[in-house]
């Protein structure tokens, strides 16, 4: 039986898309007779407890963030070596940093206690000073066995930034299982819904974008409604952005969503809105509107073309330009044949080549290869 | 100053902080928040610069604690000044007063030469943490709808 610990900044019960995947992975990872561990952070109330199990899978919250946030040294330390401890305890044969995020330095501190082969997983687009010499994220890159990224998008600043790295590197396309509700045709309306799904934390997110979009929708369309699927820090500023923009009536803001009433929500739009700024990696939401067989106009940003075909399963537009958003939702609303066609094609596309065995499969050979080099290494 | 082997070094406490606990040091830089970590034969260097020592009495320490000869500790102590000099975690120290070091007596350990590592960008990161939803906050919150929506 291979042990994997299984390294995430951010685990269950959060449920943003890395978290939900994560989550997912380990189950699925459990049913092939992994002997999987969890490292975590200890962040939320809920989470202050000691460590738990989900799913059968030992987690372990540690509280990184707490400690790194504080500067304590001392508390560094006894982390790490309560990290020390764990890793000697379980023995893992693979460590997966799955989610790399400052506390990797926990992990980074620890090789010594117990050298196991690491894989890390770029989720992110990360930026040339992110992946400079003696960053954290560049120590755990370089210091892996094998580099995993979530599309070609955040593969090719890796490559940039240290190029020996594309002899050991590939990309696993996220995936995700489709969900059980079928997915519907979209109908001809008079009361559209254009929706759009995330995090309210940044302005990178580019949610001010969707509500400018908007106003040019409304005016074609009086009675369609823009539904905001999400919470965070800058809603009341995206409230009071409705208000200025005379839309305030015609916007939703549903806060954030369970998981599992995402596909329910596409199902009742017409179109989805990616409106991004941010460079990500691998927008999960374009992959729940093909599920769901409904087109979306976004923004090119990350990985965006990689997930939806620009003409064929989607439409994709410029950074930053609201009234591209506008044209290619109206155009969508205006042919709902067109808008179906493209929904069907974002399906099949979805379940044939962002298909969640696939993805399962993908690490689950990773592990393995890395998990036998390391065996099969002659010691130096 | 000019610095040689009989120089003595202490923290810089204005720009950093730093503990050794078992072998394991932590330092970080109040600058920049560069964490940095050293274990083995770094963390006995660090504790040993905490005392203000001359580069020549802790490369004799390694030397004895570690068993390894005294050549190989001195050139590996030198590095790892040097390094901690240009990251400015430590300084040369004028009229430093410790008493004579007495090591005590131990069984050698496992010699791996000293090593500085340097995590910077660390602010950075902590401010890319966003927080993110948890299962019970969405629980907890009820849709909004806005005002001129309700039917």
């Amino acid at each position: 039986m291979t042990r994997a610990l299984f390294w995430t900044g951010s685990f269950w019960p959060h449920v943003d898309g890395t978290e939900l995947l994560a989550a997912r992975l380990i189950r699925a990872l459990a049913d092939r007779g992994y002997d999987v561990a969890v490292v975590t952070r200890r962040t939320t109330p809920e989470c202050a407890g000691d460590d738990e199990v989900y799913v059968a899978t030992p987690v372990h919250r540690f509280p990184f963030l707490r400690a790194l946030r504080s500067g304590d040294v001392a508390s560094w330390i006894a982390l790490r070596q309560q990290v020390a401890a764990l890793k000697q305890k379980f023995r893992p044969d693979v460590v997966h940093l799955f989610h790399l995020s400052a506390d990797a330095v926990f992990h980074l501190d620890t090789r010594r206690a117990h050298p196991a082969p690491t894989l890390c997983t770029v989720h992110g687009a990360l930026s040339p000073r992110m992946l400079g010499p003696h960053t954290t994220l560049a120590a755990a890159i370089r210091s892996s066995e094998w580099i995993a990224a979530c599309s070609h998008a955040s593969l090719q600043p890796v490559h940039r930034a240290m190029p020996r790295t594309a002899q050991r590197s590939s990309v696993v396309w996220s995936g995700l299982e489709p969900p059980p509700l079928a997915p519907t045709r979209i109908g001809a309306t008079s009361e559209p819904r254009v929706l759009c799904i995330g995090r309210l934390n940044s302005p990178e997110q580019g949610f001010d974008l969707a509500l400018g979009a908007f106003t040019s929708i409304a005016e074609r369309y009086p009675r369609a409604r823009l539904i905001i699927a999400g919470d965070g820090a800058i809603r009341p500023e995206l409230v009071r952005l409705t208000y200025a923009l005379q839309i305030s009536t015609r916007v939703d803001f549903l806060g954030a969503v369970p998981p599992s009433d995402i596909p329910a929500l596409i199902q009742q739009a017409s179109v989805v809105m990616m409106p991004s700024r941010a460079e990500e990696g691998f927008p999960l939401v374009a992959l729940q509107a093909a599920h769901m067989a409904r087109p979306v106009v976004a923004t090119r940003t990350g990985g965006v073309s990689e997930v939806v075909a620009d003409g064929m399963t989607g439409l994709i537009v410029e950074r930053e330009d609201a009234a591209g958003l506008a044209r290619g939702v109206t155009s969508l609303l205006a042919d709902s044949e067109r808008a179906n066609r493209m929904g069907s094609v974002a399906r099949a596309r979805a379940l044939e080549s962002f298909g969640w065995n696939r993805y399962v499969d993908a690490y689950d050979e990773l592990y393995q290869r890395i998990a036998r080099s390391a065996r099969t290494a002659v010691p130096s | 100053m000019m610095l040689s082997a009989e120089t003595h070094f202490g923290c810089n406490d204005a720009q950093c902080r730093g503990r050794v606990v078992d072998e394991d040091a932590a330092i970080v830089s109040l600058v920049d928040g560069t964490y940095y970590s050293m274990d083995g034969a770094g963390a006995l260097v660090w504790s040993l610069v905490e005392q203000q020592r001359s580069e020549r009495e802790i490369a004799s320490a390694v030397a004895v604690w570690y068993n390894v000869a005294p050549a190989q500790a001195s050139a590996d102590v030198h590095r790892l000044i040097e390094e901690l000099l240009a990251e400015q975690l430590i300084i040369a120290v004028a009229n430093a007063s410790a008493p004579s070091l007495v090591l005590p007596s131990a069984p050698s350990r496992r010699y791996i030469a000293p090593h500085l590592n340097i995590y910077r960008g660390m602010m950075e990161l902590l401010a890319l943490e966003p927080p993110t939803p948890a299962l019970a906050d969405i629980a907890r919150s009820a849709p909004v709808v806005l005002a001129g929506t309700m039917s």
